[in-house]
Protein backbone atom coordinates (compact mmCIF):
# COMPACT_ATOMS: atom_id res chain seq x y z
CA UNK A 1 0.00 0.00 0.00
CA UNK A 2 1.35 3.75 -1.04
CA UNK A 3 2.31 5.18 1.97
CA UNK A 4 3.79 8.98 1.41
CA UNK A 5 2.52 11.74 -0.11
CA UNK A 6 4.32 10.87 -3.71
CA UNK A 7 3.33 7.49 -3.17
CA UNK A 8 -0.47 8.62 -3.26
CA UNK A 9 0.01 11.26 -5.74
CA UNK A 10 1.78 9.36 -8.48
CA UNK A 11 -0.81 6.25 -7.55
CA UNK A 12 -3.75 8.72 -7.97
CA UNK A 13 -2.79 8.72 -11.90
CA UNK A 14 -1.20 5.34 -11.97
CA UNK A 15 -3.15 2.84 -9.77
CA UNK A 16 -6.33 5.32 -8.67
CA UNK A 17 -8.03 3.04 -6.46
CA UNK A 18 -5.31 1.62 -4.18
CA UNK A 19 -4.13 4.92 -3.97
CA UNK A 20 -7.37 6.49 -2.92
CA UNK A 21 -8.17 3.82 -0.69
CA UNK A 22 -4.60 4.02 1.61
CA UNK A 23 -5.68 8.12 1.28
CA UNK A 24 -8.78 7.46 2.93
CA UNK A 25 -7.34 5.01 5.46
CA UNK A 26 -4.65 7.81 6.31
CA UNK A 27 -6.62 10.99 6.13
CA UNK A 28 -4.03 13.48 4.75
CA UNK A 29 -6.39 16.39 5.36
CA UNK A 30 -3.64 19.00 5.60
CA UNK A 31 -2.54 17.68 1.88
CA UNK A 32 -5.41 17.14 0.84
CA UNK A 33 -6.37 21.07 1.60
CA UNK A 34 -3.32 22.29 0.29
CA UNK A 35 -4.14 20.05 -3.25
CA UNK A 36 -7.69 21.48 -3.42
CA UNK A 37 -6.00 25.29 -2.10
CA UNK A 38 -2.87 25.58 -4.47
CA UNK A 39 -4.87 24.53 -7.30
CA UNK A 40 -7.63 26.89 -6.79
CA UNK A 41 -5.19 29.45 -6.31
CA UNK A 42 -3.54 28.85 -9.47
CA UNK A 43 -6.73 28.42 -11.61
CA UNK A 44 -8.19 31.48 -10.34
CA UNK A 45 -4.28 33.19 -11.13
CA UNK A 46 -4.57 31.77 -14.71
CA UNK A 47 -8.13 32.43 -15.41
CA UNK A 48 -7.24 36.51 -14.05
CA UNK A 49 -4.53 36.65 -16.17
CA UNK A 50 -6.63 36.19 -19.29
CA UNK A 51 -8.84 38.82 -17.91
CA UNK A 52 -7.12 41.72 -18.98
CA UNK A 53 -5.40 43.04 -15.60
CA UNK A 54 -4.68 46.53 -17.24
CA UNK A 55 -8.22 47.86 -16.97
CA UNK A 56 -9.77 49.76 -14.69
CA UNK A 57 -6.87 51.45 -13.12
CA UNK A 58 -5.61 48.85 -10.65
CA UNK A 59 -2.10 47.06 -10.77
CA UNK A 60 -2.20 43.62 -11.73
CA UNK A 61 -0.30 42.52 -8.79
CA UNK A 62 -3.09 44.59 -6.42
CA UNK A 63 -5.18 42.47 -8.27
CA UNK A 64 -4.03 38.94 -7.62
CA UNK A 65 -3.13 40.19 -3.88
CA UNK A 66 -6.37 41.31 -3.36
CA UNK A 67 -8.70 38.73 -5.26
CA UNK A 68 -6.98 35.53 -5.75
CA UNK A 69 -5.30 34.97 -2.67
CA UNK A 70 -8.69 35.57 -0.11
CA UNK A 71 -10.97 34.36 -2.85
CA UNK A 72 -9.09 31.68 -4.30
CA UNK A 73 -8.21 30.26 -1.51
CA UNK A 74 -9.94 31.13 1.41
CA UNK A 75 -13.48 30.55 -0.30
CA UNK A 76 -12.46 27.11 -2.13
CA UNK A 77 -11.46 26.02 0.77
CA UNK A 78 -14.62 26.69 2.55
CA UNK A 79 -16.85 25.43 -0.28
CA UNK A 80 -14.77 22.09 -0.81
CA UNK A 81 -15.40 21.85 3.10
CA UNK A 82 -18.94 22.22 2.71
CA UNK A 83 -19.25 20.57 -0.35
CA UNK A 84 -17.97 17.55 1.11
CA UNK A 85 -20.14 17.73 4.17
CA UNK A 86 -22.98 17.24 1.49
CA UNK A 87 -21.59 14.32 -0.29
CA UNK A 88 -20.56 12.60 2.96
CA UNK A 89 -24.35 12.99 4.43
CA UNK A 90 -25.66 11.77 0.96
CA UNK A 91 -23.17 9.18 1.13
CA UNK A 92 -24.23 8.09 4.70
CA UNK A 93 -27.91 8.38 3.14
CA UNK A 94 -26.90 5.52 0.52
CA UNK A 95 -25.42 3.61 3.26
CA UNK A 96 -21.80 4.26 2.90
CA UNK A 97 -19.44 3.52 6.28
CA UNK A 98 -16.95 6.17 6.14
CA UNK A 99 -16.01 8.98 7.56
CA UNK A 100 -15.91 12.95 7.27
CA UNK A 101 -12.17 12.86 7.12
CA UNK A 102 -11.60 10.25 4.57
CA UNK A 103 -13.54 11.36 1.98
CA UNK A 104 -12.28 15.39 2.62
CA UNK A 105 -8.62 13.43 1.80
CA UNK A 106 -9.48 11.14 -0.78
CA UNK A 107 -11.57 13.58 -2.79
CA UNK A 108 -9.02 16.48 -2.23
CA UNK A 109 -6.16 14.15 -3.72
CA UNK A 110 -8.50 13.00 -6.96
CA UNK A 111 -8.14 17.05 -7.95
CA UNK A 112 -4.40 16.45 -8.43
CA UNK A 113 -4.51 15.09 -12.02
CA UNK A 114 -6.40 19.00 -12.64
CA UNK A 115 -3.42 20.09 -12.51
CA UNK A 116 -2.83 19.64 -15.88
CA UNK A 117 -5.76 22.16 -16.72
CA UNK A 118 -2.99 24.87 -16.43
CA UNK A 119 -0.66 23.58 -19.35
CA UNK A 120 -3.42 23.07 -21.46
CA UNK A 121 -5.14 26.23 -21.10
CA UNK A 122 -1.66 27.77 -21.55
CA UNK A 123 -1.56 25.53 -24.74
CA UNK A 124 -5.14 26.64 -26.11
CA UNK A 125 -3.54 30.43 -25.80
CA UNK A 126 -0.25 30.26 -27.58
CA UNK A 127 -2.29 27.69 -30.49
CA UNK A 128 -4.70 29.08 -33.28
CA UNK A 129 -8.21 27.67 -33.67
CA UNK A 130 -7.14 23.99 -34.19
CA UNK A 131 -5.02 24.09 -31.11
CA UNK A 132 -7.59 25.58 -29.36
CA UNK A 133 -10.18 23.41 -30.36
CA UNK A 134 -7.24 20.16 -29.43
CA UNK A 135 -7.21 22.12 -25.83
CA UNK A 136 -10.62 21.88 -25.02
CA UNK A 137 -11.34 18.10 -25.94
CA UNK A 138 -8.08 17.39 -24.02
CA UNK A 139 -9.82 19.98 -20.71
CA UNK A 140 -13.19 17.67 -21.74
CA UNK A 141 -11.27 14.60 -21.16
CA UNK A 142 -9.33 15.62 -18.22
CA UNK A 143 -12.46 17.13 -16.75
CA UNK A 144 -13.94 13.39 -17.17
CA UNK A 145 -11.39 11.72 -15.83
CA UNK A 146 -11.60 13.92 -12.42
CA UNK A 147 -15.32 13.17 -12.14
CA UNK A 148 -14.17 9.53 -12.39
CA UNK A 149 -10.88 9.84 -9.53
CA UNK A 150 -13.53 12.02 -7.53
CA UNK A 151 -16.69 8.93 -7.50
CA UNK A 152 -13.73 6.18 -7.25
CA UNK A 153 -12.69 7.99 -4.26
CA UNK A 154 -16.24 8.40 -2.96
CA UNK A 155 -16.42 4.73 -3.31
CA UNK A 156 -13.24 3.52 -1.70
CA UNK A 157 -13.80 5.96 1.54
CA UNK A 158 -17.09 4.70 1.86
CA UNK A 159 -17.48 1.35 1.24
CA UNK A 160 -19.74 1.81 -1.79
CA UNK A 161 -20.54 0.29 -5.30
CA UNK A 162 -19.79 2.16 -7.67
CA UNK A 163 -23.30 2.84 -8.67
CA UNK A 164 -24.05 3.55 -5.59
CA UNK A 165 -21.00 6.25 -5.56
CA UNK A 166 -22.59 7.86 -8.71
CA UNK A 167 -26.00 7.96 -7.07
CA UNK A 168 -24.65 9.59 -4.31
CA UNK A 169 -22.61 12.35 -6.50
CA UNK A 170 -25.74 12.60 -8.37
CA UNK A 171 -27.78 13.01 -5.39
CA UNK A 172 -25.32 15.53 -3.47
CA UNK A 173 -25.01 17.81 -6.51
CA UNK A 174 -28.79 18.14 -6.68
CA UNK A 175 -29.41 19.01 -2.88
CA UNK A 176 -28.07 22.43 -2.33
CA UNK A 177 -29.86 23.92 -6.18
CA UNK A 178 -33.18 21.91 -4.40
CA UNK A 179 -32.98 23.75 -0.93
CA UNK A 180 -32.38 27.06 -2.27
CA UNK A 181 -34.82 26.89 -4.77
CA UNK A 182 -37.29 25.39 -1.80
CA UNK A 183 -36.56 28.59 0.69
CA UNK A 184 -36.97 31.17 -2.69
CA UNK A 185 -40.11 29.08 -2.77
CA UNK A 186 -41.37 28.89 0.55
CA UNK A 187 -40.49 32.60 1.00
CA UNK A 188 -42.18 33.51 -1.74
CA UNK A 189 -45.55 31.94 -1.30
CA UNK A 190 -45.59 32.68 2.37
CA UNK A 191 -45.23 36.17 1.41
CA UNK A 192 -47.97 35.47 -0.95
CA UNK A 193 -50.54 34.36 1.72
CA UNK A 194 -49.70 36.88 3.64
CA UNK A 195 -50.05 39.71 0.98
CA UNK A 196 -53.75 37.75 -0.47
CA UNK A 197 -54.68 38.02 3.54
CA UNK A 198 -54.18 41.61 4.15
CA UNK A 199 -56.41 42.16 1.16
CA UNK A 200 -53.51 44.35 -0.89
CA UNK A 201 -52.86 44.13 -4.64
CA UNK B 1 12.30 8.65 -7.58
CA UNK B 2 10.78 8.01 -10.45
CA UNK B 3 7.43 9.04 -8.63
CA UNK B 4 8.81 11.97 -7.07
CA UNK B 5 9.79 12.92 -11.00
CA UNK B 6 6.16 12.66 -11.92
CA UNK B 7 4.42 14.25 -9.34
CA UNK B 8 6.84 17.16 -8.98
CA UNK B 9 6.89 17.46 -13.08
CA UNK B 10 3.26 17.72 -13.08
CA UNK B 11 3.36 20.60 -9.97
CA UNK B 12 6.26 22.24 -12.18
CA UNK B 13 4.14 22.29 -15.01
CA UNK B 14 0.86 23.82 -13.73
CA UNK B 15 2.99 26.55 -11.91
CA UNK B 16 5.22 27.77 -14.92
CA UNK B 17 1.95 27.06 -17.45
CA UNK B 18 0.47 29.96 -14.88
CA UNK B 19 3.66 31.91 -15.30
CA UNK B 20 3.67 32.06 -18.71
CA UNK B 21 -0.37 32.64 -18.99
CA UNK B 22 0.23 35.95 -16.40
CA UNK B 23 3.05 36.92 -18.92
CA UNK B 24 1.10 36.78 -21.98
CA UNK B 25 -2.25 38.26 -20.94
CA UNK B 26 -5.57 37.90 -22.50
CA UNK B 27 -5.49 37.19 -26.18
CA UNK B 28 -6.24 39.80 -28.35
CA UNK B 29 -9.35 40.54 -29.41
CA UNK B 30 -9.14 42.38 -32.81
CA UNK B 31 -5.78 41.86 -33.79
CA UNK B 32 -2.68 43.73 -32.76
CA UNK B 33 -0.88 43.65 -29.16
CA UNK B 34 -1.43 46.62 -27.15
CA UNK B 35 -3.08 45.96 -24.04
CA UNK B 36 -3.73 43.00 -21.32
CA UNK B 37 0.41 42.33 -20.51
CA UNK B 38 0.23 42.52 -16.98
CA UNK B 39 -0.17 46.64 -15.74
CA UNK B 40 0.77 48.03 -19.38
CA UNK B 41 -1.56 50.52 -20.77
CA UNK B 42 -2.38 50.00 -24.55
CA UNK B 43 -4.59 51.64 -27.20
CA UNK B 44 -7.70 50.15 -26.57
CA UNK B 45 -10.55 51.58 -28.08
CA UNK B 46 -13.72 50.25 -25.72
CA UNK B 47 -17.15 48.90 -27.10
CA UNK B 48 -20.10 49.27 -24.77
CA UNK B 49 -23.10 47.86 -25.39
CA UNK B 50 -26.78 49.90 -24.38
CA UNK B 51 -29.59 47.98 -25.56
CA UNK B 52 -33.45 48.26 -24.06
CA UNK B 53 -35.84 50.90 -22.83
CA UNK B 54 -34.30 53.65 -21.06
CA UNK B 55 -35.74 53.83 -17.60
CA UNK B 56 -34.70 55.04 -13.75
CA UNK B 57 -33.74 52.00 -11.08
CA UNK B 58 -31.44 49.20 -10.89
CA UNK B 59 -31.07 46.10 -12.82
CA UNK B 60 -33.00 43.50 -11.56
CA UNK B 61 -33.68 39.69 -13.42
CA UNK B 62 -36.67 41.35 -15.18
CA UNK B 63 -35.35 44.58 -16.01
CA UNK B 64 -31.49 43.33 -17.52
CA UNK B 65 -32.31 44.14 -20.77
CA UNK B 66 -32.83 47.93 -20.02
CA UNK B 67 -30.40 51.30 -20.18
CA UNK B 68 -30.13 52.95 -16.52
CA UNK B 69 -28.20 55.95 -15.30
CA UNK B 70 -26.72 53.83 -12.64
CA UNK B 71 -26.20 51.25 -15.39
CA UNK B 72 -24.17 53.70 -17.88
CA UNK B 73 -22.26 55.45 -15.22
CA UNK B 74 -20.84 52.11 -13.76
CA UNK B 75 -19.67 51.66 -17.75
CA UNK B 76 -18.00 55.05 -18.08
CA UNK B 77 -16.89 55.35 -14.28
CA UNK B 78 -14.45 52.43 -14.93
CA UNK B 79 -13.41 53.17 -18.49
CA UNK B 80 -12.86 56.78 -16.91
CA UNK B 81 -10.49 55.28 -14.83
CA UNK B 82 -8.52 52.99 -16.80
CA UNK B 83 -5.50 54.86 -18.65
CA UNK B 84 -5.47 52.57 -21.51
CA UNK B 85 -8.63 53.43 -22.69
CA UNK B 86 -8.50 56.26 -25.34
CA UNK B 87 -12.00 56.59 -27.11
CA UNK B 88 -15.49 55.13 -26.36
CA UNK B 89 -17.78 53.25 -28.61
CA UNK B 90 -21.46 53.23 -27.59
CA UNK B 91 -23.64 50.67 -29.34
CA UNK B 92 -26.91 51.64 -28.92
CA UNK B 93 -30.21 49.94 -29.22
CA UNK B 94 -32.92 51.70 -27.39
CA UNK B 95 -36.73 52.51 -28.35
CA UNK B 96 -36.34 55.17 -25.71
CA UNK B 97 -37.78 56.04 -22.46
CA UNK B 98 -37.42 57.87 -19.46
CA UNK B 99 -37.09 61.28 -20.01
CA UNK B 100 -35.20 62.19 -16.86
CA UNK B 101 -33.47 58.94 -16.97
CA UNK B 102 -32.57 59.84 -20.72
CA UNK B 103 -30.74 63.07 -19.44
CA UNK B 104 -29.05 62.12 -16.72
CA UNK B 105 -27.28 59.74 -19.31
CA UNK B 106 -26.59 62.11 -21.95
CA UNK B 107 -25.30 64.31 -18.95
CA UNK B 108 -22.72 61.48 -18.12
CA UNK B 109 -21.78 61.28 -22.15
CA UNK B 110 -21.26 64.84 -22.67
CA UNK B 111 -18.67 64.74 -19.38
CA UNK B 112 -16.80 61.77 -20.53
CA UNK B 113 -13.36 63.01 -20.80
CA UNK B 114 -12.54 60.87 -23.94
CA UNK B 115 -13.78 60.85 -27.47
CA UNK B 116 -16.96 59.08 -27.66
CA UNK B 117 -18.93 57.90 -31.03
CA UNK B 118 -22.44 56.27 -30.89
CA UNK B 119 -22.90 53.29 -33.22
CA UNK B 120 -26.45 52.57 -34.17
CA UNK B 121 -27.70 49.69 -34.01
CA UNK B 122 -31.52 48.34 -35.37
CA UNK B 123 -33.09 51.32 -33.29
CA UNK B 124 -31.51 55.09 -31.79
CA UNK B 125 -34.79 56.95 -31.27
CA UNK B 126 -36.76 59.55 -29.25
CA UNK B 127 -34.73 58.70 -26.02
CA UNK B 128 -32.15 56.43 -27.88
CA UNK B 129 -31.27 59.40 -30.04
CA UNK B 130 -31.06 61.66 -27.22
CA UNK B 131 -28.60 59.35 -25.58
CA UNK B 132 -26.64 59.33 -28.88
CA UNK B 133 -27.19 63.75 -29.55
CA UNK B 134 -24.41 64.82 -27.36
CA UNK B 135 -21.45 61.56 -28.76
CA UNK B 136 -18.25 63.16 -30.77
CA UNK B 137 -19.95 61.49 -33.48
CA UNK B 138 -22.92 59.38 -34.62
CA UNK B 139 -22.87 56.48 -36.82
CA UNK B 140 -25.25 54.68 -37.67
CA UNK B 141 -26.27 51.44 -40.53
CA UNK B 142 -27.92 52.49 -43.30
CA UNK B 143 -31.17 50.60 -42.30
CA UNK B 144 -31.24 52.12 -38.47
CA UNK B 145 -34.47 53.64 -37.43
CA UNK B 146 -33.70 56.60 -35.52
CA UNK B 147 -35.28 60.11 -34.94
CA UNK B 148 -38.95 59.87 -33.24
CA UNK B 149 -37.82 63.22 -31.54
CA UNK B 150 -40.81 64.25 -29.13
CA UNK B 151 -42.30 63.19 -26.22
CA UNK B 152 -45.11 60.80 -25.50
CA UNK B 153 -47.49 60.43 -22.17
CA UNK B 154 -50.02 58.04 -21.70
CA UNK B 155 -52.33 57.45 -19.01
CA UNK B 156 -54.69 54.80 -18.38
CA UNK B 157 -57.79 55.65 -17.40
CA UNK B 158 -58.72 52.48 -15.50
CA UNK B 159 -62.50 53.86 -14.86
CA UNK B 160 -64.47 51.32 -16.95
CA UNK B 161 -62.42 48.67 -15.56
CA UNK B 162 -63.42 49.63 -11.79
CA UNK B 163 -66.99 49.61 -13.46
CA UNK B 164 -66.71 46.50 -14.60
CA UNK B 165 -65.40 44.60 -11.88
CA UNK B 166 -68.34 46.63 -9.16
CA UNK B 167 -65.09 48.49 -7.51
CA UNK B 168 -65.88 51.91 -6.07
CA UNK B 169 -62.93 53.77 -5.69
CA UNK B 170 -63.20 56.38 -2.97
CA UNK B 171 -60.57 58.78 -3.16
CA UNK B 172 -60.45 61.93 -0.76
CA UNK B 173 -57.67 64.74 -1.79
CA UNK B 174 -56.46 68.04 -1.05
CA UNK B 175 -55.45 69.58 -4.41
CA UNK B 176 -57.57 70.27 -7.25
CA UNK B 177 -55.79 67.80 -9.76
CA UNK B 178 -54.28 65.49 -7.14
CA UNK B 179 -56.06 62.76 -9.07
CA UNK B 180 -56.45 63.89 -12.64
CA UNK B 181 -53.96 61.06 -13.21
CA UNK B 182 -56.58 58.25 -12.01
CA UNK B 183 -59.77 59.66 -13.87
CA UNK B 184 -60.87 60.99 -17.09
CA UNK B 185 -58.93 63.72 -17.55
CA UNK B 186 -60.82 67.64 -17.97
CA UNK B 187 -60.18 69.54 -20.30
CA UNK B 188 -58.03 72.09 -18.53
CA UNK B 189 -56.07 69.23 -17.10
CA UNK B 190 -54.93 68.15 -20.99
CA UNK B 191 -53.99 71.68 -21.00
CA UNK B 192 -52.00 71.04 -18.16
CA UNK B 193 -50.31 68.11 -19.11
CA UNK B 194 -49.91 69.39 -22.71
CA UNK B 195 -47.69 72.15 -20.97
CA UNK B 196 -45.67 69.52 -19.69
CA UNK B 197 -45.35 67.65 -22.63
CA UNK B 198 -44.01 70.70 -24.76
CA UNK B 199 -41.86 71.92 -22.17
CA UNK B 200 -40.04 68.73 -22.11
CA UNK B 201 -40.05 68.88 -26.11
CA UNK B 202 -38.49 72.30 -25.80
CA UNK B 203 -35.46 70.76 -23.72
CA UNK B 204 -35.77 67.60 -26.15
CA UNK B 205 -35.23 70.09 -28.86
CA UNK B 206 -32.67 72.25 -27.20
CA UNK B 207 -30.60 69.69 -25.89
CA UNK B 208 -30.21 68.05 -29.87
CA UNK B 209 -29.86 71.34 -31.53
CA UNK B 210 -27.13 72.07 -28.99
CA UNK B 211 -24.98 68.73 -29.43
CA UNK B 212 -25.43 68.54 -32.93
CA UNK B 213 -24.47 72.22 -33.28
CA UNK B 214 -28.14 72.91 -35.19
CA UNK B 215 -30.63 75.41 -35.04
CA UNK B 216 -33.46 74.95 -32.68
CA UNK B 217 -35.71 75.90 -35.47
CA UNK B 218 -33.97 73.36 -37.58
CA UNK B 219 -34.22 70.49 -35.17
CA UNK B 220 -37.84 71.51 -34.51
CA UNK B 221 -38.46 70.62 -38.62
CA UNK B 222 -37.47 67.06 -37.71
CA UNK B 223 -38.65 66.42 -34.57
CA UNK B 224 -42.26 65.84 -35.53
CA UNK B 225 -41.64 62.43 -33.64
CA UNK B 226 -40.95 60.71 -37.41
CA UNK B 227 -38.75 58.28 -37.80
CA UNK B 228 -36.18 58.15 -40.01
CA UNK B 229 -33.79 55.41 -41.87
CA UNK B 230 -29.73 56.06 -41.06
CA UNK B 231 -29.19 56.90 -44.58
CA UNK B 232 -32.30 59.41 -44.23
CA UNK B 233 -30.76 60.88 -40.88
CA UNK B 234 -27.68 61.17 -41.98
CA UNK B 235 -28.52 63.47 -45.15
CA UNK B 236 -30.49 65.66 -42.21
CA UNK B 237 -27.78 66.08 -40.20
CA UNK B 238 -28.96 64.15 -37.35
CA UNK B 239 -26.02 61.67 -37.53
CA UNK B 240 -22.63 62.00 -39.20
CA UNK B 241 -22.19 59.40 -41.07
CA UNK B 242 -23.20 55.49 -42.02
CA UNK B 243 -21.41 52.32 -41.50
CA UNK B 244 -21.39 49.59 -38.96
CA UNK B 245 -19.49 49.25 -35.88
CA UNK B 246 -16.17 48.79 -37.25
CA UNK B 247 -16.47 51.74 -38.89
CA UNK B 248 -17.48 53.50 -35.13
CA UNK B 249 -14.53 51.94 -33.99
CA UNK B 250 -12.57 53.42 -36.85
CA UNK B 251 -14.16 56.70 -36.05
CA UNK B 252 -13.32 56.34 -32.31
CA UNK B 253 -9.53 55.58 -33.19
CA UNK B 254 -9.31 58.50 -35.52
CA UNK B 255 -11.04 60.91 -33.04
CA UNK B 256 -8.12 59.76 -29.97
CA UNK B 257 -5.53 59.67 -32.79
CA UNK B 258 -4.96 55.87 -32.02
CA UNK B 259 -3.24 54.04 -35.01
CA UNK B 260 -3.14 50.31 -34.41
CA UNK B 261 -6.60 50.09 -31.88
CA UNK B 262 -7.59 47.07 -29.77
CA UNK B 263 -11.47 46.54 -29.66
CA UNK B 264 -11.77 45.66 -25.84
CA UNK B 265 -15.96 45.13 -25.00
CA UNK B 266 -16.18 45.74 -21.58
CA UNK B 267 -18.53 42.84 -20.37
CA UNK B 268 -22.12 43.32 -19.07
CA UNK B 269 -21.75 44.54 -15.24
CA UNK B 270 -22.74 41.53 -12.91
CA UNK B 271 -25.40 42.03 -10.72
CA UNK B 272 -26.27 39.97 -7.90
CA UNK B 273 -29.50 39.47 -7.47
CA UNK B 274 -30.85 40.67 -4.36
CA UNK B 275 -32.42 38.12 -2.64
CA UNK B 276 -35.61 40.34 -1.98
CA UNK B 277 -35.88 41.20 -5.68
CA UNK B 278 -35.83 37.33 -6.68
CA UNK B 279 -38.31 36.78 -3.76
CA UNK B 280 -40.53 39.98 -5.04
CA UNK B 281 -40.61 38.12 -8.18
CA UNK B 282 -41.36 34.86 -7.99
CA UNK B 283 -44.09 36.11 -5.66
CA UNK B 284 -45.21 38.56 -8.20
CA UNK B 285 -45.56 35.76 -10.42
CA UNK B 286 -47.59 33.46 -8.18
CA UNK B 287 -50.31 36.03 -7.30
CA UNK B 288 -50.47 36.40 -10.84
CA UNK B 289 -51.29 32.81 -11.21
CA UNK B 290 -53.99 32.96 -8.87
CA UNK B 291 -55.84 35.74 -10.52
CA UNK B 292 -58.49 36.28 -13.10
CA UNK B 293 -58.03 37.71 -16.36
CA UNK B 294 -59.62 41.07 -15.49
CA UNK B 295 -57.90 40.42 -11.52
CA UNK B 296 -54.49 40.22 -13.53
CA UNK B 297 -55.40 43.08 -15.95
CA UNK B 298 -56.20 45.37 -12.56
CA UNK B 299 -52.94 44.66 -10.84
CA UNK B 300 -50.59 44.95 -13.43
CA UNK B 301 -52.51 48.42 -14.81
CA UNK B 302 -52.04 49.80 -10.49
CA UNK B 303 -48.74 48.13 -10.55
CA UNK B 304 -47.76 50.42 -13.83
CA UNK B 305 -45.14 53.10 -12.83
CA UNK B 306 -47.00 56.66 -12.51
CA UNK B 307 -47.78 58.43 -15.45
CA UNK B 308 -44.75 59.89 -16.86
CA UNK B 309 -43.07 61.86 -19.82
CA UNK B 310 -41.15 59.46 -22.44
CA UNK B 311 -38.78 60.32 -25.01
Amino acid sequence: MPEGIFDWLYGVIAGPVEALRAVAERRPTGWALAIVAGLAALSSTAGMSQADLGAFGRTAVERIVHTVLPGGIILSAVVYFVGIGILHLAALLFGGKGTFAGLFSAVGFAQFPAMLSLPLMLLGRLGGPAVGALAIVGSAGLSIWVIALGVIALREAHGMSTGAAIGTCVFAAIIPVAVILGIILLVAMLATMIGAASGAF
Amino acid sequence: MKKKVVVLGIVGLAVLSVVALLEMGPRPVDGGFACGRLGLPGNKVAVVYLQGPIAEGRQSMSTSATITPRLVEKYLDKLEADPSVKAVVLRVDSPGGSVAASQAIAGMIAEFSRPVVVSMGDMAASGGYYISAPADRIVAMPGTMTGSIGVIMSIVDLQGLYDKLGINEQIVKSGKHKDMYRRTLTPEERTLVQNLSDAAYEQFVTDVAFHRGMTVDRVKELATGELFLGSQAMELGLVDSVGDLDDAVNAAAELAGVESPVVYEVPSPIFFVNILDLIGEVRGFLRALTLTPEERLLWRLRNEPAPELRY
